[in-house]
């Protein structure tokens, strides 16, 4: 589904208030990953619709869907794995 | 967007890019990828350090600098588009204008942190969280003057081929444009790590 660059800055403004507002609200553990896996979903729609990857050869969509898919996995990873990996004092 | 003969809007194809502007954005990314991870992980070893620091950082102007930012990258797409038509040299310089207008907001924005952080005793030496903070802030800010300097030179070329004094190469069109929303994508995931993760 393709959005105009004015339905895409909407969507990116609301979601940057909806992520405040959600870290500030919600307590729960999975209040920060959620929080995270916003910004990468923003991070995809800056992609596809400012840089345009969306009409792009296949090879740099690609690319680029890489990118989110790999950089929010190693970050989102790295928010759970980490306490499991520090060792207790 | 131009128009079919049925008068249905359709996508216009990018200009195209040389390849190595896509290196050095999706190298920036990486780097900067592992920096986020590196945080999260030495965040683990002291989250009470962090937390408390954290809550010494000023939201609301982190919050307000991602609007900005976010603002500046749509005026800069809104640029991008206004270039592929024959007569949008005027939109695009207006628009490009604009998106200056909100990076200096956010590098306003940021020095004023700073300042606050400095004058409230906080420094790159403080504590873990601090030097991470001010790092990171810092190589972005850096890649926002930089990206604010690439822009401003675009505008400079659009306004003299608008005299018709010169050419509009599209290699500057798409690496100042790119490195834009790189910056921004930058920004979209420091702002939640350093400022919202509790």
């Amino acid at each position: 589904m393709r959005i105009s660059i004015q339905a895409a800055w909407m969507l990116l403004v609301m979601a940057t208030l909806i992520s405040c507002g959600l870290e500030l609200t919600a307590t729960g553990r999975w209040a920060g990953p959620i929080v995270l896996l916003v910004a990468f979903v923003k991070a995809r729609v800056v992609l596809r619709v400012f840089m345009e990857l969306a009409d792009s050869p296949l090879v740099l969509q690609r690319l680029g869907e890489l990118w989110v898919l790999l950089a929010g996995t190693v970050v989102i990873s790295t928010y759970f794995l980490a306490p499991l990996l520090v060792s207790p004092a | 967007m131009e128009l079919s003969q049925q008068g249905e809007a359709k996508s216009v194809a990018p200009q195209p890019i040389e390849e190595g502007i896509w290196v050095v954005i999706f190298g920036e990314l990486s780097v900067f990828t592992v920096f986020f991870a590196t945080f999260l992980y030495y965040r683990t070893l002291s989250p009470e350090v962090y937390r408390l620091s954290q809550s010494a950082l000023q939201l609301e102007m982190g919050a307000l600098n991602t609007l900005f930012l976010l603002t500046s990258s749509y005026f800069v797409a809104l640029a991008t588009q206004a270039l592929r038509k024959p007569d949008g040299l005027g939109q695009a310089r207006g628009a490009l204008r604009r998106a200056i207008v909100f990076g200096l907001a956010f590098v306003v924005v940021k020095l004023y942190e700073y300042a606050h952080a400095f004058d409230a005793g906080y420094d790159v030496l403080t504590n873990e969280f601090f030097m991470f903070y001010f790092t990171l802030t810092g190589i972005h800010l850096m890649h926002v003057l930089v990206g604010l300097s690439v822009l401003t030179a675009l505008g400079l070329q659009i306004r003299n081929k608008m005299a018709g004094d010169g050419e509009l190469g599209s290699s500057l069109v798409g690496f100042a444009t790119n490195f834009w929303h790189m910056v921004d994508i930058v920004w979209i995931v420091l702002f939640p790590l350093l400022y919202l993760l509790r």
